[in-house]
């Protein structure tokens, strides 16, 4: 009861004028700066940093953690209507949210992101204001042999992802792999497949692969099929009918939980909690042959899942002082810079500062919604731009997405060969996302792994001897087996139908 | 082809706000152009916007001091500085792309002690060699540090039971060159000693580790330690200098519990700005006046204060003697360690005694 009394406290400060413009303005740039592939939260709070010693901590932290979750939804748009995932989070998304805006629903697709980010990420919120320092004591026991084990699942997605031929996706999985090793190794500092090249000393940035892989091996493809438009049928309808809502309703929730409770580990960003969505979504689906090509529930469980993840990111910074992400490391110093820890004391401490900004994050999310749904028709009425306008606008957008990571032109060379690497691996029928995902997971496990066996001088035990690591390692198997059975079970039950072999995924 | 005539400049509107929103963001990122420049026959500078570099991420300690400062020193120029981060690869990204540019002072480059094993490591043939240092801000602190229930209350605690067992306690630390690194291989050094030492990235995943009981010890910087050390999370067994911390007057300073450890010692990070050391003479003494009269600045202080730095204010040759003593003892205690690539003595880099 308490709790509930500060947070009613919070919203009186939340809901003050002045803080409802600055949840407003946070969402508002948060979206647009979301929509752009590589300038994403994290430079932009760095950037608006020194605003909130102007602002007053409040009021300035209100419009940071607007940003931060208004992004994760911004990223959305362009990723439905573009093929442009401006986050590695992201690329769930537009595997079906493309698809979808090609046959003239990109409008539902966005309205159903909106609403499943609205929902899971006022379950975050909730779960943010009841269980934070309960919560953030669990996450610590996860040590780098349960990071270990977690990324070994995850890794088993790829089964799923990797379309027609497993084997293909496995060599794919790992050239993904091996690209990830690029640049300075964690122990001792070796540099691995640079090739004399210097910038490939600081790795390979995983924002150009994405967008090479996606937007511009797409305007490639767009330029060889003389593609008119990117939405060639007639645009059905602009907002999702409350039938598609209700359907979808599982999966927002089912994105949300998986988003919510590993977004409380610090280090499983938001790029592994998507995947995980999407993954289980097509798991639980009677349609699972549907998924990649246009299917929207693979929309609605990973957008659930990013916002998800962006509120429970708040529980191990709010209550430890854990940042889970860049982007809230950088929120951190913002917190350091007016003279706020984080951490037991901040609750205490400064509990109207800690109240009125969760508060303020059910602000924002109602404000998103409102800001974003009658965007909808606008953004919608992108996708019947000719193409020949369009497809050189998704480059220049690449590529200022690619330069601005590291404001180097070389990333954006990286993009492009990216991009016509993806361009021949998709025309041979490769799966690019298990490479994708091996590469964003590649430094967490090798890291994990090392980390581990320092720990126990070697000693493979450490990972079936920690009860938690266990327990994953055993998910892992059963899940890698249930995949294994139900993809030859709805090719064969695909095949009965259809009468010949057809792909299941892209 | 005919019927989408009559929506397009629905199409045309959308197209363009979108790509106006692109140019507005991008502009805001990278900075604007400055036109209006002033001649004469005497010597100008600046006569257009400097861009300051920091060759690591946003919202480190080094971008944090270098905004702060940068902001108050651009009043003194008279001309913008904008800072641009240019992270990757230790820094030698942003560090030798400062080097790339023009030596008249349009480009600066702000760095934290990073270059310092750049020879030594191998990492990069750029390093603080080829500028010239306008103002060194100040330095920080380590601090050893565990976690609040841990069974070592004192530093002795500590070294008695890694000589018991010796390579079985875990420490956490960064890569070869970083600050657990180096602290953990001093103190190896003079106590002949042995840890476990456990990689990682950073000083944000050694703390959590440090919080869930997967690692013993770790060496963390001083603002870390404090921040951790307030919410009582950690213990702070000693702070790695000659003295004790303004901040924490009840921890003792390393040497009084290691004595040996004052050969090494004053050594930490530290946070610098730098130019091309070919830039005229009067760039060097604008910019050194410049900033020298900005680090007066009561926020930047406070800022300094809030971080656990300790402000140095120096530059020219005494910031080169500082930095050239920083690097001696780093570079011979990779040499010693045997993580060295090249060796001190071929870059001719002398032995401190």
């Amino acid at each position: 009861m308490e709790t509930l009394s500060l947070l009613l406290d919070g919203f009186s400060v939340a809901l003050s004028p002045t803080n409802i413009m600055m949840a407003l303005w946070g969402a508002l740039i948060g979206t647009l700066v979301g929509m752009l592939p590589g300038l994403g939260p994290t430079s932009t709070i760095a950037i608006l940093l020194p605003v909130t010693t102007v602002l007053g901590p409040t009021e300035g932290i209100i419009m940071l953690a607007g940003i931060y979750y208004g992004s994760m939804y911004g990223g959305s748009t362009t990723a439905i209507l573009l093929n442009i995932p401006g986050e590695v989070s992201a690329v769930p998304t537009s595997l079906d949210g493309y698809p979808l805006a090609k046959q003239g629903r990109g409008g539902p697709a966005l309205g159903i992101a909106a609403i499943g980010s609205f929902v899971a990420g006022t379950m975050g919120v909730i779960g943010l204001v009841f269980f934070a320092p309960l919560l953030a004591d669990q996450a610590l026991k996860f040590g780098s042999p349960e990071y270990f084990a977690l990324m070994f699942l995850a890794l088993t997605v790829i089964v799923n992802l990797a379309g027609a031929s497993l084997i293909k996706g496995l060599i794919m999985g790992l050239f993904g792999y091996l690209l990830s090793m690029t640049g300075i190794g964690l122990t001792g500092g070796q540099v691995r497949f640079s090739f004399g090249i210097e910038p490939l000393e600081a790795g390979i940035d995983i924002i150009s692969v994405v967008i090479g892989l996606f937007a511009i091996s797409e305007v490639i493809k767009g330029m060889e099929e003389n593609t008119k438009s990117i939405a060639v049928g007639k645009i059905t309808n602009i907002y999702p009918k409350f039938k598609e809502i209700r359907e979808n309703s599982g999966a927002m929730f089912r994105g949300g939980l998986v988003g919510f409770f590993l977004g409380l580990l610090p280090g499983c960003s938001a790029a592994v909690t998507t995947f995980l969505a999407y993954d289980l979504e097509k798991k639980v689906s009677k349609n699972p042959e549907r998924f990649g090509h246009g299917e929207m529930k693979g929309v609605a469980a990973p957008e659930a899942a990013n916002n998800a993840t962006s509120s429970s990111g708040f529980i191990p910074l709010l209550a430890l002082g854990i940042p889970s992400s860049t982007t809230l490391a950088v929120l951190l110093a913002g917190f350091m810079l007016n003279g706020l820890t984080p951490g037991p004391t901040l609750f205490e401490e400064h509990s109207e500062f800690v109240w009125a900004v969760i508060a303020s994050m059910f602000v924002g999310n109602v404000m998103l919604l409102v800001l974003n749904l009658p965007l909808i028709g606008l953004w919608a009425k992108l996708t019947k731009i000719p193409y020949g306008i369009m497809g050189p606008v998704i480059l220049i957008l690449s590529f200022v997405g690619a330069y601005s990571i590291n404001n180097s032109l070389f990333d954006v060379f990286v993009a492009i060969i990216f991009g016509v690497i993806g361009y021949f691996l998709q025309k041979y029928r490769w799966p690019v996302v298990p490479l994708l995902l091996a590469f964003v997971l590649g430094p967490m496990f090798e890291k994990s792994f090392i980390q581990s066996m320092a720990m126990s001088k070697g000693s493979f035990a450490i990972f079936f001897t920690r009860p938690i690591s266990l327990t994953i390692l055993l998910l892992a198997l059963v899940l890698f087996v249930v995949s294994i059975v139900m993809m030859k079970r709805t090719k064969s039950r695909v095949k009965d139908a259809v009468g010949s072999d057809v792909e299941i995924t892209e | 082809m005919f019927k989408q005539k009559k929506s397009s400049l629905w199409k045309k509107g959308a197209a363009f706000c979108l790509v106006a929103s692109m140019l507005l963001v991008s502009a805001c990122s990278s900075g604007q152009g400055q036109s209006g420049q002033g001649q004469s026959e005497q010597p100008q500078y600046p006569t257009r916007q400097i861009e300051g570099i920091v060759p690591f991420g946003a919202g480190g300690g080094t971008d944090l001091v270098a905004r702060a400062i940068a902001t108050v020193a651009e009043k003194q120029l008279g001309q913008p500085v904008n800072i641009t981060n240019k992270p990757g690869a230790t820094g030698t990204v942003g560090t030798k792309y400062v080097y790339d540019k023009d030596a008249d002072g349009h480009t600066l480059l702000f760095s934290a002690e990073n270059p310092t094993v750049y020879g030594v490591l191998k990492l990069s043939e750029r390093s603080f060699e080829e500028f010239y240092p306008v103002h060194i801000m100040g330095r920080g602190l380590a601090a050893i540090t565990v976690h609040e229930n841990s069974k070592y209350k004192t530093m002795t605690d500590l070294m008695n039971d890694v000589k018991a067992n010796p390579g079985d306690i875990k420490m956490g630390t960064t890569g070869p060159g970083g600050l657990s690194y180096m602290v953990t291989a001093m103190i190896s050094q003079s106590e002949n000693a042995e840890f476990n030492m456990v990689p990682y990235d950073g000083e944000g995943p050694i703390v959590t580790a440090l919080l869930g009981n997967h690692i013993d010890v770790s060496i963390v910087s001083l603002s870390k330690a404090i921040e951790n050390a307030k919410g009582g999370k950690v213990r702070v067994l000693a702070v790695v200098n000659n003295e004790k911390a303004e901040e924490l007057p009840d921890v003792p300073a390393i040497t009084e519990e290691l004595p040996d450890m004052a050969k090494f010692l004053p050594w930490g990070p530290f946070y610098g700005v730098w130019v091309k050391k070919e830039a005229p003479d009067h760039v060097k003494q604008s910019l050194e006046k410049a900033f020298a009269e900005a680090s007066k600045d009561a926020d930047y202080q406070a800022l300094l204060k809030n971080l656990a730095i300790i402000p140095m204010g120096i530059s020219g040759a005494e910031a080169e003697k500082f930095w050239r003593d920083q690097q001696s003892i780093s570079a011979w205690l990779l040499q010693d360690t045997g993580a060295a690539k090249v060796s001190p003595e071929t870059l001719n880099i002398p032995r401190k005694q």
